[in-house]
């Protein structure tokens, strides 16, 4: 009963094109659009830096002679001087990796909002500087071009002493421009919590009060929870395929490139993102009396939650972070950006373990309610 | 004949309104028992008690001898269910749709392939198994709702309103093929608001009204219940005042209308009332151009039972 049940649900879900293109469709369509205005996930951007216009900064001129020499040389590192709050702001606006205070005894101070491997090239980069301050200017005077190479092969040397693990050139290799790949990975996220339409399209073919095929179904001898198990099943069955044609997309036509040794990790992420989504849609679809009220919700919230993590502006992201941390905590669509924002670009797992963490107690949460609304056996209204 | 459905006393309310008050009626082994009432007379909430998917305050049901309820599988297996509303998955064909829902009774592939091949030879749709449901006309959607209600050999149906907004001929093929039924020995309980179709097809008729069972029994005992006799109309070639007089004063004439010749006389409860009028009509050497009396029907039974007739409400 559990299969046929099964078959024939997972038959009339993928019947319905307005689901699969919700749930499919418009993500891979909107990835497309982004691809081709903002491009792709990129894999060699720059390290943005910059030095505080301070006092200290401003009583030498070689610190300025020192960004121009780095933006002038081949190099990754980007620098320019800006004031203090601009530099803050930009920081905080995920325009710069790092910036630098000259402080009144020349040590050179970093400032990072997040750890991870430009932050480490910036820290190499201050350093350097510090150590060497004697050969640069030299090389300043005479060698233009000289001291951004020195500077560049002594943050490498370091970099290799200090870490000089392999994760760290194939994580340099990954380096991509964050902002635009947060917009990739929220689009993830969004076609996670437009699948919960085939929760909720579920429902409504389950309960009774909401449809005729619903009373049929619940007069037939079956058990409830059996019932309900198989009609999860297909949710997630459905849910699980869309998502992973998704990360298919991203990382074949969009370049997303992954070690072999992290893909475990993403399809953690995507299961978890799948789960937590299906127990939305089943919360919504058992909660809201009207299928076509809960599919206009789930629309809605999704393009919210979606927005709030970033998938438009990062600096949304950013803000939404800053001031209203409970409200990134229990949107999915963050923290499924934020588990493959951190498992990109850092490999943070113990963060990934915390978004994961988040998705399945929201899952778990909501599942076991929407469960508990479902397995009533009689009703007081059809 | 063993009673099939027992129900006792059942009480159904929605806030204040009292949906089913004290309702108990039984139905036995074999027969077609239609449940006649006007819409929002409680037909569809009884069917949904009965089968364990309302719930109710007060009473009892018992079908195949045992008290139902949600989990009663033993018996649900036995039942088979005609929504009032269509009940199809649209994205599936009309195949699948039987298939599913005779699936939900049946695990047995090849048993259950027989068995959908049955009910679409049945309800008549074997030229559009392919076809989705929104391709089929009104009728043959009905016909379709019907098949997946039926395909796995209930022994029990119930069938609820069915033939809302079917054409006749559709009408008369479901009404046929649920007499088919019958005789090989499937109980059916059949509500509708048609007094016609209860008279053509069912052996007992309840006639419900605000939730109450006000009547029950045969077409035959329910019109024995009343006081009305025969309608005899008669149109006059020369009408006067004096036979229609005379027509008035017969002892067993209940009311007379007279309207440009046509004469329509309600009788009271008895035999021979048209021997007595074409006498009176003989006697003053009237002529006439057509008699006939009709018997009463249910509508005339629930008209002078509550006052109101069936239809009032649709």
């Amino acid at each position: 009963m559990f299969w046929h049940f099964y078959r024939y649900r997972l038959l009339a879900n993928l019947k319905q094109p307005q689901l699969v293109f919700w749930a499919l469709v418009f993500p891979l369509l909107l990835a497309i659009v982004f691809q081709l205005t903002i491009g792709g996930i990129q894999t060699d951007r720059p390290i943005h830096a910059a030095f505080v216009e301070n006092e200290a900064f401003s009583e030498t001129d070689v610190y300025s002679r020192l960004i121009d020499d780095v933006n002038a040389a081949d190099t990754p590192l980007k620098l320019r001087q800006l004031p203090a709050e601009e530099a803050r702001q930009a920081l905080f606006a995920n325009e710069l990796d790092g910036y630098f205070i000259v402080e009144a005894d020349s040590r050179l101070t970093l400032h990072v909002m997040r750890s991870g491997l430009p932050q480490s090239v910036l820290q190499s980069f201050g350093t350097t500087i510090e150590q060497r301050r004697a050969q640069i200017e030299a090389l300043l005077e005479g060698n233009p071009g000289q001291a951004a190479r020195l500077i560049a092969a002594t943050a490498e040397e370091e970099l290799e002493s200090s870490r000089g693990s392999e994760k760290d050139i194939e994580a340099a290799e990954r380096v991509g421009n964050s902002a635009q790949t947060v917009y990739f990975f929220s689009l993830f996220g969004m076609g996670a919590l437009f699948g919960a339409s085939f929760a909720i399209n579920e429902i409504e073919a389950l309960e009774a009060n909401k449809s005729a095929e619903g009373r049929r179904i619940r007069v037939a001898p079956l058990h409830h929870m059996r019932l309900i198990g198989s009609s999860f099943a297909v949710v997630l069955s459905l849910l699980l395929v869309c998502q992973l044609v998704q990360l298919a997309f991203i990382i074949w036509i969009q370049n997303l490139v992954i070690p072999p040794q992290l893909v475990p990790w993403y399809l953690v992420i995507t299961l978890a993102g799948t789960f937590a989504s299906a127990a939305i849609g089943a919360v919504l679809g058992v909660f809201v009396r009207k299928p076509d009220l809960a599919f206009g919700i789930n629309v809605g919230l999704s393009l919210i939650m979606s927005f709030f993590a970033g998938m438009m502006n990062d600096q949304v992201r950013y803000n939404i972070n800053t001031h209203f941390p409970w409200l990134s905590a229990i949107n999915p669509a963050e923290q499924m950006t934020d588990a493959l924002y951190s498992l990109y670009y850092y490999e943070d797992l113990s963060r990934v373990g915390r978004n994961l963490l988040m998705l399945v107690a929201m899952g778990l949460v909501l599942g076991t309610v929407a469960v508990l609304k479902l397995r009533r056996q009689r009703y007081v209204h059809l | 004949m063993p009673n099939v459905i027992e129900v006792d006393g059942i009480v159904k309310r929605y806030g204040d309104l009292v949906a089913l008050d004290q309702l108990s009626l039984e139905v036995q082994a074999g027969e077609i028992y239609g449940l006649l009432g006007p819409n929002g007379s409680g037909k569809s909430t009884a069917i949904y008690c009965m089968l364990a998917l309302l719930t109710h305050e007060r009473g009892e049901v018992r079908i195949f001898g045992q008290t139902m309820r949600p989990d009663s599988y033993d018996s649900k297996r036995r039942i088979g269910v005609v929504m009032q509303d269509v009940a199809v998955f649209g994205p599936l064909t009309v195949e699948e749709n039987i298939d599913f829902f005779c699936g939900l009774y049946v695990r047995d592939r090849a048993e259950r392939k027989r068995l959908v091949a049955d009910a679409i030879d049945f309800a008549g749709l074997g030229d559009f198994r392919k076809f989705l449901p929104a391709k089929l006309s009104g009728g043959l959607l009905r016909r379709l709702n019907i098949a997946c209600g039926i395909a796995h050999r209930p022994d029990l149906i119930f069938l609820d309103e069915p033939t809302v907004a079917v054409d006749p001929q559709s009408r008369n093929n479901i009404l046929e093929g649920l007499e088919e039924l019958n005789r090989q020995g499937t109980t059916i309980v059949y509500t509708t608001h048609y007094m016609e179709e209860v008279e053509q097809i069912c052996d007992r008729i309840g006639i419900l009204d605000h939730g109450q069972l006000i009547a029950e029994g045969t077409a035959d005992e329910l019109k024995g219940m009343i006081s009305s006799g025969d309608t005899i109309t008669i149109e006059l070639q020369d009408p006067n005042d004096a036979v229609i007089q005379a027509l008035r004063e017969l002892d067993f004439v209940s009311q007379l209308e007279s309207s440009e010749g046509r004469i329509e006389i309600q009788t009271r409860h008895g035999e021979r009332r048209l021997d007595s009028v074409l006498a009176t009509l003989a006697a003053h050497d009237t002529a006439y151009s057509s008699i006939y009396a009709q018997k009463p029907t249910l509508n005339t039974v629930f008209l002078e039972i509550t006052g109101r007739a069936l239809r009032d409400h649709d």
